[in-house]
This record gives C-alpha cells, sequence and structure tokens, in this order.
C-alpha cells in the first residue's frame, strides 16, 4: 500500500501480460532520470523499487538512486541537452 | 496534439530483429503512450520470448514503412516516422527502456496513464523508439507490435 500511495500520479503506466495461465497485471512507473520503465512487481520492498528524487520529485529507477547520488538530472534536460549538441553539430556541419 | 497509432510485423520472427521502430522527426517530441506486442502461429514450444525497448539513433533499413492513423481523422499527418521488418538494425543506443519475457501464446499491453510515464523520443533526426527481439523461444510466425503516440 505504501508502494502504490509512493508512485501514486507519479508517471505510472499499466502492464498486463495475458498469456496461457490467465492475465497478469503490474503497476509500472517511468524512471523520471533516465526514463526506463520499472515493473512495480507484487509485495515488491519499496527499496527494491529504488526511490524518490526530491529535487524533480519524482520516482526514479534503482540504476539511477545509485548512479545519480542524490543529484538530479531529470530526463527532459538530457534530452534538451542533447538535442542542442545535435543542432550544434549540424549548424557546423 | 493528436494521438496516433502504427503498427508493425516482423515476419517470421528472428532474433535480434527489429518488428518496429517509432522515429521523431526534428519538429516534434512525440510521446509513446502505448504498446500492445503478441506473436502470431502456433507456438513450437512454450519457451519464453525476449523483446525489449530501446532507443535507436540511427534507422537502419526498414523492410517496411507502416502507415501512421491519427486517432481522429481530423487530426493533421504525423510528424514522427516509422519502419518494420529491419533488414539492416537500427543503432540502439546502452541500455533498454523496456524489456519483457513472455510465453509466445501471450498478449503484452502496456499504458501510462500519467503523463511523466510517458517515453519521449528526442526532436532529434533519426532518433526513435524501436522494439527489437532477443530471443524468440518457442515463438512461430510473426511477431505483431502496435505503438500508440503522441506527436508534438
Amino acid at each position: 500500500m505504501l508502494i502504490r500511495q509512493g508512485i501514486q500520479g507519479r508517471a505510472r503506466g499499466h502492464l498486463a501480460i495475458t498469456g496461457p495461465c490467465g492475465t497478469v497485471e503490474h503497476e509500472t512507473f517511468t524512471c523520471a532520470h533516465c526514463s526506463q520503465v520499472v515493473m512495480v512487481p507484487h509485495r515488491a520492498a519499496p527499496d527494491e523499487l529504488g526511490g524518490r528524487c526530491h529535487h524533480c520529485d519524482a520516482m526514479v529507477c534503482p540504476t539511477c538512486v545509485q548512479r545519480d547520488q542524490g543529484r538530479c538530472k531529470p530526463f527532459e534536460q538530457r534530452i534538451e541537452e542533447y538535442e542542442n549538441r545535435h543542432r550544434f553539430l549540424r549548424s557546423v556541419g | 496534439m493528436g494521438m496516433y497509432r502504427v503498427a508493425g510485423i516482423q515476419t517470421t520472427i528472428a532474433p535480434t530483429k527489429t518488428a518496429l521502430n517509432l522515429i521523431g522527426g526534428t519538429t516534434c517530441r512525440p510521446r509513446l503512450c502505448e504498446l500492445r506486442l503478441t506473436t502470431t502461429g502456433a507456438p513450437g514450444t512454450d519457451a519464453q520470448v525476449n523483446a525489449r525497448l530501446q532507443r535507436s539513433t540511427a534507422v537502419g533499413t526498414a523492410g517496411s514503412t507502416p502507415t501512421i492513423q491519427a486517432t481522429d481523422p481530423a487530426d493533421p499527418a504525423a510528424i514522427a516516422t516509422a519502419g518494420a521488418d529491419h533488414s539492416a538494425e537500427p543503432t540502439y543506443a546502452a541500455g533498454q527502456v523496456m524489456n519483457w519475457f513472455f510465453n509466445p501464446r501471450s498478449v503484452i499491453q502496456w499504458a501510462a496513464y500519467d503523463p511523466r510515464g510517458e517515453l519521449l523520443i528526442p526532436a532529434t533526426a533519426n532518433n526513435g523508439l524501436g522494439l527489437q527481439t532477443v530471443a524468440v523461444g518457442g515463438a512461430t510466425g510473426n511477431l505483431v507490435c502496435e505503438f500508440g503516440f503522441y506527436d508534438k
């Protein structure tokens, strides 16, 4: 329940896998720093899911929790830097 | 901002092949918000299929260019483009956005129901999101994939 409250309204998604043994459904969230979609298994321990960035107030994946060490670089900022770099490279030929 | 859908088929499912690649343009950042994936054909065994969604930085050679349909016919044509059933694979960035293991008889559906859960494609030429098989397991026939996205 804590997990559900924690990711409520925060980059949530829904994954449904319908197979021969029925349908399995999972909540997902999208990491605010790298855009990876993280599946939230049933009864998962909160510390296995990653954490929340207190700067951008969004969920981040376990990899980004370890890599960023409290620093915040939202994915949109990464994309803007990437786009700017490519615009610059195109402008100089 | 309109919503669009595009479907791609990988004829004869094979490992390390891209079924569908959604490519952005320099003037828009498409936002992937829905994804559906399954295989057709009677599976040989129940061995799991492994597929993943990755960020592409070069488009490769697509075997077909599926038509992108607007969900509202009044919307303009999408700026984004798509390629399917690649003969030369797109170039992918390291890491993956999503990864699934599923029975060949399964259907996978993912949807973001919060705007921050949608997957952004940079407004840079030839950048996109591609769905590539890693291992085919017991699947035979085709891999069928459908994306739903906003184009803005």
